[in-house]
């Protein structure tokens, strides 16, 4: 028999990728039969930078780890550091941070659903459901002055309060959400074409899911029980009994492939709707700041000495900080694992024996976010001499002004 | 290890009773006797209007016993990996620092253990965990590219995030010799202070 | 052949590319106002071939340079032919007599098949990915379109097209054969997205799996050929679908009695109009509202669901006959 393999690179560039990072399959027909995965493609040394930064500083700089999360590394932060100094925030503002939180949420699903739709060629459906989308955006510009990276939490409490009109918006907005949730149940769940693309498609056993170390809601549709909202319950969620969405609530069994996964992202936008409205009904009046003074807040950090492990409920799964105050006014050692980071495990197993045409499927399925695969590029003369950032500063204006030259003739 | 039947049963576990924090504290004492160097039950209290404390169990272990313990924490529930740090001071040891969930599916009820233990710079060499957790792969791989840690029993030493052509015996979140420090001189300057400095050496 | 021919078969290509292009545009605005966009200007393509023929074109490291290179032109070249088999409205087809049903037939294929050796003969992994799902996707819609064209031939003793377009089908069948013809233009509306390569049935130039496979290393004024001969096919097809099934004049609707140059006008519009509403019902809406098969899928859907249908209408043709 003649040899059929072929070798296909899915990355670091690739229409199916939002983000960089490299899959290598080696297909056979249309079955993969071997696969690597390689990361690291957008390392950014943050949690390095962290540790030479003031905790404050960091703080805004843990938002910049991603940009789709980027209330979720903030929120694992100040959880975090608000352990390890012994403070807790306002009865405000710890009903503020989860309707930011939860908004997020909303939007960061309604992306992913939008992609999933692309990437099994149904652009239509992403049209559709990115434009629902930008009303949470709307809301979320309205709320903190940004649709992505608000920069609203701050350790002890919020930066911004919520006025009367906000929340008129934010109830408006939850009555758009409940139709909008209605109507793409119809359209994803029991469209034909959408379950024939996904019934089956990275399917990912309970066994399996607990011992790859998956979490958020590719646990979940695994049928693992398992949010930190829920496990591990901090601010306004200790008071509401969040519980994990799980197929098996929903449809009595959990299989774990792509369409059980459409389902729970759908179910828990309803539950975030919820989580809200639970929220700004009962919002706490009061100030939404413990230390309003920063250089106090600075001083008393420095004061400090201890560790703290801070966990949120990213949209994709667990976001967990480990933040140890030793003497200086930010975190000595700061250890940040995004959901990705163990979602990605799942690649490998799930690509193994699946089609060419499930790639992106599989792939998109974990709603990956390469926030904490960072990149580190070495420029080497051909003899392995390292390059100087002088060197190839100066390098650039000479070809940026030879450009100019040229232009001009 | 336990059979993946049991496995799964254990996460879904709704009829077994649980361990509270102190029972916990207890087996590990038992399993590992003096290797327990200290230990603590912190107690964090989460909540509005309904209060409800958080354990978390935080226990410096000695590190010939740190496979046991992980055994232990294997037996008692099939634990959920939070993750795998190290901390370099600058001296002769690195802390390293090691952290699971257990019970996680119970509302209010996961536990988490960290264990922490000395690693002499002289044998950075750990038994890996990935034989109980296939999952905790990523985590080994970024410990050892990062800190220097070799992993007994690790299948893939690739490089995880760092590219393939990084230099040998750098590692970036050690705070020595074999740091970084060199490498990243121009991270909190502006292109304008670069400049001012002057034409760069090649 | 006479000086009348030779004045067709160059002013048909270039009207060809024309309202190729245009229904194009047509196409991609339609569609964006269906999804909420505001889409591109109608005279986007126009732009885009304009563009692609500025541009470099590159032939990978590893293709086979000659295969690589001819294939755009013979991909085109038989769009071009197509098209001069096609009578629009009460306009005669420039090569009428010349060939009949099966030409077209094979013209069709001949077209996929370029593109699948083009794609291989790039020499990249997407396209060869992408040129083996085009031919088991041709091979699994070559069974239905073939027993179409054979209903026809049965029902008309002839495979010309012109005898199929000087008599309207529905006016010379029996109510059973009638079915059998309705089924019969069920099937070939649902092989044109795959014929065209159009979402379901874009498998073969899946983007965000195998990065538009076949298509993946054409660049410049190759890239340029094969967009061109794919505008067209898509009005051919069209094109072919109103002459088989909706052969309906103007006049004959309308009840008016037109002459002249004013005959030739208002037909041709009427003949436009037609293509026009088959080519949004089949391509557009369908693009707009399906995502993309997996190829066994399709398949399936072709060899079981289009076949059961284009044999019964057959069958039943061959009762009513």
């Amino acid at each position: 028999m003649p040899k059929t393999a072929y070798y296909i690179p899915v990355g670091p560039i690739h229409p199916a990728l939002k983000e960089p990072i490299r899959v290598e399959a080696e297909i056979e027909g249309e079955k993969v039969v071997k696969v690597d995965v390689k990361r690291g493609f957008a390392h950014r040394g943050i949690e390095y930078m962290g540790m030479k930064r003031n905790a404050i500083q960091t703080l805004y700089l843990s938002e910049r780890i991603c940009g789709i999360c980027s209330i979720s590394h903030p929120y694992a932060f100040v959880v975090a550091a608000e352990k390890a100094l012994g403070i807790e925030a306002p009865p405000r503002a710890q009903y503020i941070r989860p309707i930011i939180a939860e908004l997020e949420r909303i939007h960061s699903h309604l992306l992913w659903l939008g992609v999933i739709a692309h990437e099994m060629g149904f652009d239509s459906l992403l049209f559709w459901i990115w434009k629902g989308r930008e009303k949470v955006l709307d809301i979320l510009e309205l709320l903190t002055g940004n649709r992505i990276n608000y920069s609203v939490f701050m350790i002890g409490g919020v930066r911004r309060d919520l006025k009367e009109s906000h929340i008129k918006a934010l109830k408006d907005m939850i009555t758009y959400y409940w139709e909008f949730t209605e109507k793409m149940k119809e359209i994803m769940l029991s469209d034909p074409v959408y379950k024939a693309r996904t019934r089956g498609v990275a399917q990912l056993s309970k066994e399996l899911a607990l011992k790859l170390n998956v979490v958020g809601p590719t646990a979940r549709a695994a049928g693992l029980r398992m949010d930190i909202r829920q496990d591990m319950p901090y601010d306004a969620y200790a008071d509401i009994d969040v519980r994990a969405v799980v197929p098996q609530d929903i449809v009595g069994e959990a299989r774990g492939d792509a369409y059980d996964i459409t389902m729970v992202r759908i179910y828990e936008i309803e539950q975030s709707l919820d989580i809200i409205e639970y929220c700004v009904d009962n919002l706490p009046e009061g100030k939404i700041l413990a230390i309003p003074n920063y250089v106090a807040l600075l001083a008393k950090i420095r004061r400090t000495k201890g560790e703290a492990i801070g966990a949120h409920e990213a949209p994709r799964g667990e976001v967990v900080h480990y933040l140890k105050f030793d003497g200086r006014d930010g975190p000595s050692v700061w250890k940040v694992i995004a959901p990705s980071y163990n979602n990605i495990n799942s690649w490998a197993p799930l690509l193994l024996g699946a089609e060419v045409a499930d790639i992106p499927i599989v792939v998109a399925y974990i709603d990956p976010c390469m926030c904490c695969n960072d990149r580190v590029a070495l420029l080497k003369t051909p003899e392995g001499k390292v390059l100087g950032y002088e060197y190839i500063h100066k390098k650039a204006v000479e070809k940026t002004k030879r450009i100019e030259r040229e232009v001009k003739k | 290890m336990a059979e993946a039947g049991e496995v799964g049963k254990r996460a879904g576990g709704e009829e077994r009773m649980n361990m509270n924090a102190e029972q916990i504290l207890e087996k590990l004492k038992e399993s590992l006797g003096n290797a327990l160097l200290t230990y603590e039950i912190k107690e964090y209290t989460m909540g509005v209007r309904r209060k409800r404390t958080l354990y978390e169990i935080w226990a410096e272990i000695d590190k010939s016993a740190f496979r046991k313990a992980v055994e232990t924490i294997f037996n008692i529930d099939y634990p959920h990996l939070h993750f795998i740090t190290g901390e370099d001071t600058g001296g002769d040891v690195i802390k390293m620092i090691y952290s699971f969930g257990i019970y996680h599916g119970h509302p209010g009820g996961e536990i988490s253990i960290t264990l922490k233990f000395d690693l002499p710079k002289s044998e950075l060499v750990l038994p890996t965990i990935t034989d109980l957790m296939i999952g905790a792969e990523t985590n080994e791989r970024e410990i050892r590219e990062m800190l220097g840690v070799e992993f007994e029993g690790l299948k893939n030493k690739r490089h995880l995030f760092l590219p393939d052509d990084w230099p040998e015996g750098k590692y970036p979140w050690r705070r020595d010799e074999h740091g970084v420090d060199d490498m990243v001189k121009y991270m909190h300057k502006s292109v304008k202070e670069i400049r001012k400095k002057g034409e760069g050496n090649a | 052949m006479t000086p009348e021919t030779i004045f067709y078969a160059v002013a048909f290509p270039i009207l060809g590319i024309f309202l190729g292009l245009t229904y194009k545009g047509i196409d991609r605005r339609i569609s964006a106002r269906m999804t909420s966009r505001i889409g591109p200007p109608i005279r986007q393509p126009f732009w885009d071939v304009g563009k692609l023929l500025l541009k470099e074109t590159v032939v990978p490291e590893n293709a086979v340079k000659w295969l690589f290179n001819a294939m755009p032109i013979l991909a085109f070249a038989s769009s071009m032919t197509l098209l001069l088999y096609i009578p629009f409205g009460v306009l005669r087809a420039p090569l009428e007599g010349y060939g009949d049903l099966i030409v077209i037939l094979y013209l069709l294929t001949l077209q996929s098949l370029a593109m699948a050796v083009g794609g291989f003969a790039s020499g990249s992994p997407f396209s060869s990915v992408g040129a083996q799902r085009e031919m088991v996707l041709m091979m699994s819609y070559e069974m239905p379109l073939a027993t179409v064209i054979v209903g026809f031939a049965l029902l008309y003793k002839s495979f010309s097209l012109t005898t199929i377009a000087s008599t309207p089908v529905w006016t010379m069948v029996s109510p059973v054969a009638g079915i059998g013809v309705l089924l019969l233009f069920v099937a070939l509306l649902v092989v044109t997205p795959a014929e065209l390569a159009k979402l379901p049935f874009d498998i073969a130039e899946a983007e965000t799996e195998i990065a538009e496979g076949m298509l993946a290393e054409y660049s410049g004024r190759n890239l340029a050929l094969f967009y061109l001969s794919d505008a067209v096919r898509g009005f051919a097809m069209a094109a072919l679908e109103v002459v088989l099934f909706i052969p309906f004049t103007f006049s004959y609707v309308f009840g008016v009695s037109l002459s002249g140059t004013t005959l030739y006008i208002v037909e041709g519009l009427w003949f436009l109009f037609k293509v026009l509403i088959i080519y949004i019902a089949a391509v557009t809406v369908v693009r707009t509202s399906f995502g993309r098969f997996r190829i066994e899928q399709a398949s399936r859907i072709f060899w079981v669901h289009v076949n059961l249908i284009a044999l019964l209408g057959l069958a039943l043709v061959w009762l009513g006959v």
